[in-house]
């Protein structure tokens, strides 16, 4: 007699995959959360504060973290992918690549004398390339498994067989780079794909000067300007003189609601925005900012509220305009330039700082993904679902919440991750 | 071993702390202090690093208390608490300092004095942390059975979800029929299929499963008891019936405001979103040129928030009047569009291609109906414009039902200012209440769509099957501690207890209180308001409250 | 079985013992970076061991040098290199348009005159110069602000000294890398560095590993480079009796296409580039790059006339540094009377610098056969 498997994967250690992991783990199901990346956190975990509450992000996220680190039911597969899914609801066997850390995942201390030595310098990803890391490094201090990484393409030994400092100064031999990638076999019941979003690069608009103007930023290259644990420890300085930014424009709709780019809507950008104009006033109240959008979209729970205070107690002006285009003057501030609402007029102001909210869009690799896993992909590259059984792929058994569904805000990932969590329970227990 | 040993933690929580306390300072004095045998500061006490050093601390130093000196307990005092107890330290000898909330970020511009504050609460905390006790948690069964109250889709899906996952699934529902909302909707967006399609799918499924059982035409009369064992009355007509269940799931949705005294509403020229649902599913819509005006009653000073769901209805009813009648005129009188999404924005795309006039007005410029048109301001245009009109819809907010807060009071939940529920945190826990074994989804809970409704009614289900599944919860064991010989029986903290959590009884030594420790929420209002002070709160004694008062005034700046 | 890496010990006896190192501080530049500190500059003038012990074997010493064979590939791959001297967008001929640096400079003020427009806009916050210090005395400094800039101005081959002072040796190479080191300390995190063929492709190959210091180096400035000198006493005697002057009169000293001594009271004195031979460092002589083909922009006097700087736009990022300062009005072309004849003037200047990288090229291919073939060249400065 066959046994019935009653393991469900979760693909994607972000918010939402975080919380379907503990809810199944909480029930008594068996988890194996794969996360791509070297910890889990996903990019609530790149977030200052987040709406309507203000909380710091990392803070009400760590204890998550910790709880499904040290959860009975919780298998954590970092820096790993799903290569192959086989079989049916109740019975998929799938393939799971580990790729190789070269450090001792039970050995390391976070100590980080190895990445004090290492000589290697390259831009850092969480950090949104705004600084520069190590070779060897902490994918970000608060991550789980709170261990370093060998990045393998830009590390000196493992692309030319030279350096091995890190080796040399580790003092517990957590380093090892004889590591090979592993594969292994997973049988699990069910699937829920949570894979997030990755942000829309705005180079795509030239008239908005991305990377050719130094002080037009995207969104969350803000959050990690203003965040205490990012690049510049959270003073919100200008990229090109580092002088403080008094006067800020958000650029909202960028590469959403466009025929040239994407056509939807990216749901969490009014309020992020909102939120973002908040910290600036909170960290210095000289600051300004003008908010450029077309439908102002602040309808879940309290963010109404939220909108208002923003408008009232935190220098905060909105402009229903959608900018044309961004210029520069002679000491790099950007010129926005906007038809004034009232009197059609074409105008122009000059701000210290220009923040382009960026669409969220499916991730790098989701096709890949929806193909191993045979579900479909709608006509964005989201993940296909029917809208009244929200949740569920076009394939039985296999489960989706968060981002990589649609562009949603933290509250309601964790109530559809809650939810796919319940659907899986139901497939993995029949 | 009498001796007490406290180790104490101060975090930098980043620069949250670190950048406008002495946190290094703080760990020394915190050493300095009678009873510390262990201090240190570290960068976020709540990483896997800070909580090994944690464990790795009582394990060497052989430490019976811990003080840590961070954010704020309400997030993460059950991290800390379960870190002590992986090291074998009972979790209420542990002791939350907030030097954040309470310090660092309220007194950012004045660094010295401020770490002054954090001593003084370190000194304070560690006081304390010397008198607690080892308290031990208490496990109650679960009943398998849940109550969803409320048949609309939400509950439906709800109980289905919970029933295939093998429980009991009580289902109430106030009408005589089950489907809720959706029995007055005539075509769902963004497909158009047809309400009563997916209201009778699920409304089979639902009779048909042998788990659930229906109560229609019943309402909700008391609710008795705690997590895992609640003892609610059912009124069905005139019978009564007693269910126990192990939680509750409220899904009692909202209803449409009706638009009295506003834009000249009479239900026949001037209607709301309903009315005119069912005028299309009737057939009955006579109307050569409709205004539809959104935002009526809602995004205002007496209801400041946004529905939702109310830019979609009207998109679905224009588009579904232009198939109706092709050579229509539908004017849509808007202040924001909220289409969110991949398919709502795409809904917006087509329904613009129909020929639908949208017209932007600012609500310091409302529409105002003179001589059987709408005068409206159109933003964009910058013009004033006169609308004729043969119907007028009124799209208004879904608000509250009228007795939710009733609903609320009977299950000790809270509302929030609108009277939809609360939930225990907006982000973290957005489907469950902060009393145990309640959860909440749809409308109920905030204006929602279908869509979102069905998600968050398999999340809630989620939650509340986790203790049904597990068997048992635990009990903080933060309750009160009744000293029979003092106490004179006067029942005043019967009255005062607002959980029912305290009752006197008879007993050989005559009336006393006695504790239902499971309905306890240790709020602490029998025990301060006790006339013999018999009652003593456990974790929260007078000794400990009083030292820390000490622990404060010790030294004075 | 894993090859063993070349390590310090390889470079002593490849490059220090033949008598190759250019000494132009690449190796302890990194060491010190990294705080691997096993390596100084010794009495000598080549680096050498501080603590043995201290050293790691990391090997990347031995990738940095500019006179191992490594590295070519990438850095020819990375940066399009075409025959004859490398890829480059365009030659032009320009001078600064500000006067204090027109009298000080050495040619047409350009290296000066775009380091000052990266400062002014922010596009660095410091630039690695050398400074004159004394008669033939320079160091490296970091400039920071436009004054620092302009002090440091002015010819590069009038003497340099290193940065350990070392009684009466004194060359006209400024080693600047181990300048480097020490700046992210001093919050630079964008800098500008101007130097020879050497020191450049040093810095290159730091980039392409992709290792400390470089990162923080955002701009380099390249100068065309037959050879650099060493006046040691003897040299001086040598020259002052050789050429029947006064080396305590000299104002400027400049190379084109030869030697150019300017005295005070207005003369000028031209000697060969051959009669000097014996002065230059015996390293220069295995080096091939005249016309430093890896930086972003290489300058030199060859080709243009008295006043103007010929200017090689390599890199993309040359030309953005080039286009703005033109564009800004820091520098200014010489213009020709027509473009038949402004093409001609191109042409010349480009024949020129390819004649003589040409003869560098062949010079260093000659002395490396002859090192191969056993002769030695001396191993000291």
């Amino acid at each position: 007699m066959v046994e019935k498997p009653k393991a469900v994967l979760v693909i994607g250690g972000g918010i939402a995959g975080i919380q379907a992991a503990l809810d199944l783990g909480d029930m008594g199901i068996k988890v194996h959360l794969v996360e791509r990346e070297p910890s889990i956190g996903g990019r609530m975990a790149q977030l200052d504060k987040t709406f309507p509450t203000n909380d710091c992000s990392i803070c009400i996220l760590s204890p998550k973290l910790a709880d499904c680190f040290r959860h009975p039911n919780i298998t954590l597969h970092t820096i790993s992918e799903v290569k192959n899914v086989t079989g049916q609801i109740r019975d998929f066997s799938v393939k799971l690549r580990k790729y190789a850390r070269f450090v001792k995942e039970n050995e390391c201390i976070n100590c980080g004398e190895c990445a004090a030595k290492c000589p290697v310098k390259v831009p850092d990803e969480f950090d949104m390339r705004l600084r520069k890391r190590e070779a060897i490094y902490p994918y970000y201090l608060q991550g789980v498994p709170a261990v370093m990484t060998i990045d393998r393409e830009n590390c000196l030994y493992l692309t030319r067989g030279v350096c091995r400092i890190c080796e040399k100064f580790c003092t517990i031999n957590a380093i090892d780079f004889e590591q090979k990638d592993t594969d292994a076999t997973l049988h699990v019941g069910a699937i829920i794909v949570a894979t997030g979003f990755d942000p829309f690069d705005p180079s795509g608009i030239p008239q908005y000067g991305y990377k050719r103007y130094r002080n037009v930023i995207t969104s969350l290259e803000y959050e990690r300007l203003i965040c205490a644990s990012g690049p510049t420890g959270g003073h919100l300085t200008r990229p090109s003189d580092k002088k403080p930014a008094e006067t800020i424009a958000f650029i909202q709709c960028v590469g959403s609601r466009d025929l040239k780019n994407n056509r939807y809507c990216s749901s969490v950008c009014c309020m992020h925005a909102t939120k973002e104009a908040m910290l600036a006033y909170e960290h210095d109240p000289k600051v300004k900012s003008y908010i450029f959008y077309m439908d102002l979209r602040a309808a879940g729970k309290g963010f109404q509220k939220y909108v208002a205070r923003g408008e009232q107690e935190y220098n905060i002006s909105y402009i229903r305009n959608r900018v044309a285009k961004i210029t520069e003057d002679r000491n790099e501030n950007p010129i926005v330039w906007y038809e004034e609402p009232q009197s059609s007029k074409t105008e122009k102001m000059t701000m210290d700082l220009a923040v382009l909210a960026t669409s969220l869009m499916p991730r790098k690799g989701v096709e890949e993904l929806a193909k191993v896993l045979g579900v479909e992909l709608d006509e964005y590259n989201f993940f296909k679902t029917d809208p009244f059984n929200p949740l569920d792929t076009t394939k039985s058994g296999i489960f989706v919440c968060g981002c990589c569904r649609e562009p949603t805000d933290i509250p309601e990932s964790v109530a559809q991750a809650s939810g796919a969590a319940e659907r899986a329970a139901e497939a993995v227990m029949r | 071993m009498n001796e007490v040993r406290v180790g104490v933690f101060v975090c930098h929580c980043g620069t949250n702390i670190g950048g406008f306390l002495d946190v290094p300072g703080l760990a020394k004095y915190a050493l300095s202090l009678s009873n510390v045998v262990f201090a240190k500061d570290n960068q976020y006490t709540c990483s896997e690093a800070g909580l090994t050093e944690i464990k790795n601390a009582i394990d060497e130093k052989k430490l019976n208390r811990v003080v840590v000196a961070s954010c704020t307990p309400r997030t993460h005092e059950p991290l800390f608490r379960s870190t002590c107890k992986d090291a074998g330290l009972n979790p209420y000898l542990f002791q939350f300092a907030n030097i954040r909330d309470q310090c660092s970020w309220v007194h950012m511009q004045d660094r010295d004095r401020a770490t002054e504050k954090a001593k003084a609460l370190i000194r304070m905390g560690v006081a304390r942390a010397v008198l607690l006790e080892p308290l031990e948690e208490t496990e109650v069964e679960v009943n398998p059975c849940a109550l969803v109250i409320g048949g609309g889709i939400t509950g439906m899906t709800c109980a289905l979800s919970l029933a295939n996952r093998g429980f009991e699934v009580k289902l109430i529902e106030n009408e005589d029929r089950l489907g809720g909302t959706l029995n007055s909707l005539y075509k769902l967006y963004p497909t158009h299929e047809e309400a009563s399609r997916l209201v009778q799918e699920k409304t089979k499924e639902v009779e048909k499963n042998p788990k659930i059982e229906v109560l229609t035409s019943s309402e909700v009369k008391e609710v008795e008891g705690f997590v895992g064992n609640y003892d609610v009355t059912v009124r069905q007509g005139e019978k009564e019936r007693l269910f126990k269940v192990g939680v509750i799931i409220v899904a009692t949705g909202a209803e449409t405001l009706k638009p009295v005294g506003m834009y000249g509403y009479d239900g026949k020229t001037f209607v709301t979103q309903l009315e005119l649902e069912r005028m299309l599913k009737e057939r009955r819509l006579n109307a050569d040129t409709v205004v539809i005006i959104q935002c009526v009653g809602s995004r205002n000073e007496k209801r400041a928030y946004c529905s939702k769901v109310c830019c979609l209805t009207a998109l679905k009813n224009a588009m579904l009047i232009k198939e109706a009648n092709p050579n229509a005129q539908v004017f849509v009188l808007y202040r924001d569009m909220v289409t969110q999404g991949t398919k709502y924005e795409d809904y917006y795309g087509k329904a613009r291609e129909t020929g639908i006039t949208f017209i932007k007005y600012s609500p310091e410029r409302q529409p105002v109906v003179e001589n059987k048109s709408v005068r409206i301001y159109d933003e964009l245009l910058g013009e004033e414009l006169s609308l004729p009109y043969d119907l007028v819809v009124l799209s208004t907010p879904m608000v509250a039902h009228n007795d939710s807060t009733d609903l609320a009071q009977k299950l000790k939940v809270p509302v929030d200012e609108n009277g939809f529920f609360l939930e225990a945190h907006v982000k973290l826990r957005p489907v469950d209440f902060a009393t145990d074994g309640i959860y909440v989804c749809g409308c109920a809970h905030w204006p929602a769509n279908v869509s979102e409704s069905i998600s968050q009614a398999y999340g809630a289900a989620s939650r509340a099957s986790i203790p049904m599944s597990v068997g048992h919860v635990k009990t903080e064991p933060l309750i009160p501690v009744v000293d029979e010989d003092e106490c004179s029986g006067c029942g005043l903290c019967e009255l005062t207890c607002p959980f029912k959590a305290i009752q006197v009884e008879e007993t050989e030594k005559g009336r006393k209180a006695k504790v239902i420790a499971a309905s306890c929420k240790g709020c602490g209002a029998c025990g301060a308001g006790c006339p013999q002070r018999a009652i003593t709160m456990r974790h929260f004694t007078n000794e400990q409250l009083v030292a820390q008062v000490i622990a404060l005034a010790e030294v004075t700046p | 079985m894993e090859e063993e890496i070349k390590t310090f010990k390889d470079l002593t006896r490849e490059v220090i013992e033949k008598g190759i190192c250019g000494k132009c501080g690449g190796c302890i530049s990194f060491c010190s970076a990294g705080e691997l500190n096993a390596l100084e500059m010794g009495k000598n003038e080549v680096p050498r061991y501080i603590n043995e012990d201290n050293c790691v074997k990391c090997g990347i010493c031995y990738l940095i040098c500019p006179q191992t064979d490594t590295l070519n590939v990438e850095l020819q791959e990375k940066f399009g290199w075409k025959p004859p001297i490398g890829d480059y967008q365009r030659i032009t001929s320009a001078q600064t348009t500000d006067k204090k640096i027109r009298e000080i400079c050495t040619d047409g003020g350009v290296v000066t005159s775009l380091l000052l427009y990266l400062l002014d806009r922010n596009l660095i916050n410091g630039a690695i110069v050398s400074k004159k210090i004394g008669r033939f005395t320079r160091k490296a400094i970091v400039s920071r602000t436009p004054e620092e800039l302009i002090e440091a101005a002015g010819s590069t081959f009038s003497g340099a000294f290193h940065l350990e002072e070392l009684g009466g040796k004194y060359t006209t190479y400024t080693p600047i890398l181990s300048t480097v080191k020490s700046l992210e300390k001093g919050y630079l995190h964008d800098i500008a560095v101007v130097g020879t063929p050497c020191q450049i492709n040093a810095i290159r190959k730091m980039q392409c590993l992709g290792v400390i210091p470089a990162h923080l180096i955002k701009y380099t400035i390249g100068l065309f480079c037959i050879e650099n000198f060493s006046f040691d006493d003897v040299a001086r005697e040598m020259l002052e009796k050789k050429l029947d002057i006064n080396l305590e009169k000299i104002v400027k000293l400049n190379i084109k296409d030869d030697f150019i001594i300017s005295l005070t009271k207005g003369v000028t004195i031209h000697v060969p580039l051959e009669e000097i031979h014996e002065v230059a460092r015996p390293a220069c002589f295995t080096c091939k790059d005249f016309s430093n083909e890896y930086a972003d922009i290489s300058v030199g006097g060859l080709g243009s006339p008295d006043g103007y700087t010929t200017t090689l736009i390599r890199t993309k990022v040359g030309a953005s540094v080039y286009e703005g300062a033109l564009r800004n009005g820091y520098i200014q072309e010489r213009t020709c009377e027509n473009t038949e004849e402004s093409r001609r003037e191109k042409t010349k200047m480009m024949a020129k610098i390819v004649s003589f990288a040409r003869r560098k090229k062949m010079r260093a291919e000659e002395r490396l056969s002859d090192l191969a073939g056993g002769k030695d060249l001396g191993g000291k400065a």
